[in-house]
């Protein structure tokens, strides 16, 4: 039977990863539809970043399915499921650090060029415009993000708040169908999660779907069109925004975090 | 799209590459005796195993502990199918090289699926068999007492008997590898390499298929090594199962080291050094030893990301603040 | 010699061997728990012990007192060796660390080598060579040495990390170095004496395995790397599984010495080495996975 019917780009069911006892996810099942832009809130620990190792296949889930448009996943090698469309960025900053910016975009467009070894070495005209592609297209997306002007300095050396958007920049160069945003407003300050939110919009004006990972509950409500609440591994709630913020069960589980009520729930 | 702007921290070194082979083509021309010739030729055989071994174990960042292995495979291989089968030298060459892939095959497909220590655990245990194996195939190998006989190479009915000869066969290979290598490393799939160096599971996500990366790169190096090794048996006419050990294995590791990781020219500087520095250091005597360690010890603690490395970034902030002042200037 | 005989000569003499590469595994683990970095020297310590020994035994101090002075020697050498190669150092790559403490290694075996010569060098066993009949199989005097002083340095050292203060100290470290930093711990002396320590017993393994073995300048590098691969075997970081690792391969070897071909030994037991990671990469007793994404 192929899943994924009626129209969801991303179908996962009963989705469970244990740690030794620790149940990080537990039974949880979520549907992604296309061109939407759904938010997986929770407190720290909620299992929200192993759900994301879950789909790109980091973490090898210990039951459950995931299809994503109509092909199963769960058991694909993570490039194959780049290839597939799906693209993700890292709480804790993954980028090539030694590598120049402009270099870390154009590591992101490896899957949908095609260069090999004997290209690579002979350099026909082929290979040599495909790398001045890259390059042209790499660069683009710098200057969408605003980092042209840094392209040619070390990841390693980029603002905190500048190499998340790398992140973004690099996962977009793989032109993605389903973007994975894990925290990406961690850490910017006001102005720049506006920002953030602004061009996030744009990426899905573009047509790409996005999951996005948030705490700050202010650009989560902006711009999702669905919240998913995890608490303990497990869906707490999910449904559209407003909905989602007045639910007594979703404010008990902020509640034992104070933290997390005075930051995420004063929006 | 407008033509995007060159990369200013990119160095020319193709160009460097031509100036590079020029110099050393004429280099039989200056030098006073053929002994320094003799030592280029091992150089040169060297720059072959320290330049795969760079892309594996600089650029890919997987330790390799038995590249020795490799090159003795294509030594041996090359003498056996020469002495014993009365082969023709290229046509046992390239066998050599055949047989070396299927090797590479055999122990990378496996292997590289291991990490760090456990890597290089297993290479170094493959580098010990093959080394054990060319002791203990007697009949083949002639055993520790060593295979004799090892016909020198003709190349168009010329025979390449002298020094200079063959110091321009070898550096010929060296070039062709070396120009491989340049385009290899400034291309996707060298991109691909330094992407699995700095975070293989970041690489994973951009879609690289890591592991059939990092065999691609292993049996490239296995090749370069079966290459050298044909060659340094045509060379020297003899081979003894002690030039092909682990401690070689080491020593390449030393000369890439040296040289500076995921830097090329590193691995020429390396290969090249520290084959003329034990010339040197023979005055010495058994002393050389010791001054060989302690160069090992004091690079890698004060220079540690090579000679070449040191010097490349040197080269590259200089470039980076010309063509920003260029830029500057250009705006004003 | 029936089979079984023959089966239990071959136990009997790798479990001799094995208890060496036990030790120097034991030192390798020591190290690499303090310091995340294997010493490529540590066949070096080994080495030195039995050379020393012997020169000491050499210059007329009776053999119990050059043992003892030998260990002495090799522990204060396992110490400036991390004072002068990895304690100046910061920030340092695994790659590089390892080609370090190769570099120190042929620094110390070039030292041997001008010090007393390229010759080999025995000591006499510690009790005569009348060999001891086992069952059916033979055992020399010195194989007991051997077996009795490794079961006495592995005791000690278990004791040491369970219960001295110091060793409880470095198992802090090993375990969670920033934690052990905020303990008080001084993380630099405890890798300082791990070094010590694994130099200490290195050096043991060294000087009971020279009367029946010899010892030359260069023996340092194969005997430290089947301690290496006993490490691995039995799961790196694993004070039992360096134990285990090293019976192991002891066993191993001497079986595949005794029916296949002794040239073939080693080959063997790296063949072994190489199935085991491909199987079970984090060797028989260890929890550190090496796939890890
Ligand atoms: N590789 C792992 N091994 C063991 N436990 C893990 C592993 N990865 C995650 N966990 C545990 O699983 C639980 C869920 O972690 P996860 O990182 O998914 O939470 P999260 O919702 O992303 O939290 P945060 O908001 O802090 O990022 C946590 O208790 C974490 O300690
Ligand atoms: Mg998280």
């Amino acid at each position: 039977m192929k899943a994924g019917g009626g129209g969801a780009l991303l179908e996962a069911r009963g989705l469970e990863k244990s740690f030794g006892g620790l149940r990080a996810v537990n039974g949880v099942s979520l549907t992604v539809a296309p061109g939407t832009i759904k938010a997986i809130i929770g407190p720290n620990g909620a299992g929200k970043t192993t759900l994301l190792n879950l789909i790109t296949r980091l973490d090898a889930p210990s039951a459950g399915e995931i299809w994503f448009d109509g092909v199963r996943i769960d058991r694909l090698p993570p490039h194959r499921i780049v290839q597939l469309g799906v693209a993700r960025t890292f709480q804790n900053l993954r980028l090539f650090g030694d590598m120049s910016v402009l270099e870390n975009v154009m590591v992101g467009r490896h899957v949908r060029t095609r260069t090999e070894m004997a290209g690579a070495v002979l350099r026909p005209a082929a290979a040599r415009a495909e790398e001045r592609a890259i390059f042209a297209d790499a660069l683009r997306l710098l200057h969408d993000v605003g980092l042209a002007e840094q392209a040619h300095e070390a990841a390693a050396s980029l603002p905190f708040g500048k190499q998340r958007l790398l992140e973004i920049a690099r996962a977009l160069a793989s032109e993605p169908r389903l973007l994975l945003l894990d925290e990406p407003a961690a850490g910017l300050n006001v102005r720049e999660a506006a920002e953030l939110g602004e061009f996030i919009r744009r990426i899905r004006l573009a047509g790409i779907t996005i999951i996005l990972v948030e705490h700050h509950m202010e650009l989560v409500m902006e711009i999702s069109d669905e919240i998913l609440v995890l608490n303990f591994g497990e869906k707490l709630a999910e449904g559209p925004g407003e909905e989602i913020r007045t639910r007594p069960e979703v404010i008990q589980a902020y509640l034992g975090d104070e933290a997390a009520i005075a930051q995420d729930l004063r929006a | 799209m407008s033509v995007p702007a060159p990369d200013p921290t990119r160095l020319p070194h193709r160009a460097a590459l031509a100036v590079f082979l020029f110099l050393i083509a004429l280099l039989p021309l200056a030098v006073p005796s053929r002994y320094y010739l003799n030592v280029m030729i091992f150089a040169g055989i060297h720059v072959l195993l320290t330049v795969g071994l760079n892309l594996v174990m600089g650029y890919a960042g997987q330790v390799s502990l038995g590249h020795a292995g490799f090159y003795g495979l294509g030594a041996y291989a090359s003498g056996v199918l020469t002495v014993k089968y009365g082969v023709n030298p290229w046509v046992a060459m390239a066998a050599a090289l055949g047989l070396s892939l299927l090797v590479g095959l055999a122990i990378g497909i496996p292997s590289l699926h291991l990490q760090g220590y456990y890597l290089g655990m297993a290479t170094l245990g493959f580098g010990i068999i093959l080394h054990i194996l060319f002791v203990e195939l007697l009949p083949f190998t002639g055993g520790p007492s060593g295979l004799v006989g090892i016909p020198e190479i003709s190349l168009l009915g010329v025979k390449l008997n002298t020094d200079t000869r063959y110091y321009y066969l070898v550096w010929v290979v060296v070039g062709a590898v070396l120009l491989f290598a340049f385009h290899l490393v400034d291309s996707r799939v060298g991109r691909a390499l330094r992407a699995i160096q700095g975070d293989e599971t970041a690489a994973a996500l951009m879609g690289i298929n890591t592991w059939l990366a990092k065999v691609r790169i292993f049996v490239t190096a296995a090749a370069f090594a079966s290459v050298a090794g044909s060659l340094y048996a045509h060379y020297v006419t003899f081979l003894s199962p002690d030039s092909f050990g682990f401690g070689f294995s080491i020593d390449l590791i030393v000369m890439v080291i040296v040289g500076g990781t995921r830097s090329i020219w590193g691995s020429v500087l390396g290969a090249v050094l520290l084959t003329i520095l034990p010339e040197y250091l023979r005055g010495l005597k058994d002393y050389d030893i010791l001054v060989y360690g302690a160069v090992v010890i004091l690079v890698v603690m004060f220079v540690p990301s090579g000679i070449a490395g040191a010097i490349e970034q040197r080269l590259q902030r200089w470039r980076l603040k010309l063509a920003t002042r260029a830029r500057v200037a250009a705006d004003a | 010699m029936t089979f079984t005989d023959q089966l239990l000569q071959f136990v009997l003499s790798g479990v001799m061997v094995g208890s060496i590469y036990a030790l120097i595994a034991l030192g390798f683990t020591m190290v690499f728990n303090a310091t995340e970095a294997i010493n490529f020297a540590q066949g070096e310590f080994v080495m030195l012990g039995g050379m020393s020994a012997v020169a000491f035994y050499g210059a007329r101090v009776p053999l119990p007192l050059a043992c003892l002075l030998a260990v002495l020697l090799v522990t204060a050498v396992g110490l400036l060796f991390e004072r002068f190669t990895l304690a100046p150092l910061k920030r340092v790559s695994v790659m590089n660390l390892i080609i370090i403490t190769i570099g120190g290694s042929i620094f110390l075996k070039g030292s041997a080598m001008l010090t007393w010569g390229k010759d080999a060098a025995s000591l006499p066993s510690f009790s005569g060579d009348t060999p001891i009949r086992v069952l059916g199989a033979t055992l020399l005097p010195q194989a007991i040495w051997i077996l009795g002083t490794s079961l006495v340095v592995v005791a000690a050292v278990r004791l040491f990390f369970d219960h001295a203060a110091v060793g409880k100290a470095m198992r802090a470290v090993a375990a969670n170095r920033f934690a052990a930093t905020l303990m008080g711990i001084d993380v630099k002396l405890m890798v300082a004496c791990s070094f010590a320590l694994s130099a200490a017993v290195g050096a043991v393994a060294g000087i009971i395995i020279t009367p029946v073995a010899l010892t030359a300048f260069d023996r340092g590098t194969i005997l430290g790397l089947k301690g290496f691969s006993a490490a691995i075997l039995g799961g790196i970081g694993s004070g039992p599984g360096a134990v285990l690792g090293g019976l192991l391969l002891g066993v191993l070897e001497a079986m595949g010495a005794g029916f296949v071909s002794s040239g073939y030994k080693d080959a063997i037991a790296f063949l072994l080495l190489i199935l085991m990671l491909l199987v079970r990469p984090q060797g028989l007793c260890g929890a550190r996975g090496s796939r890890k994404a």
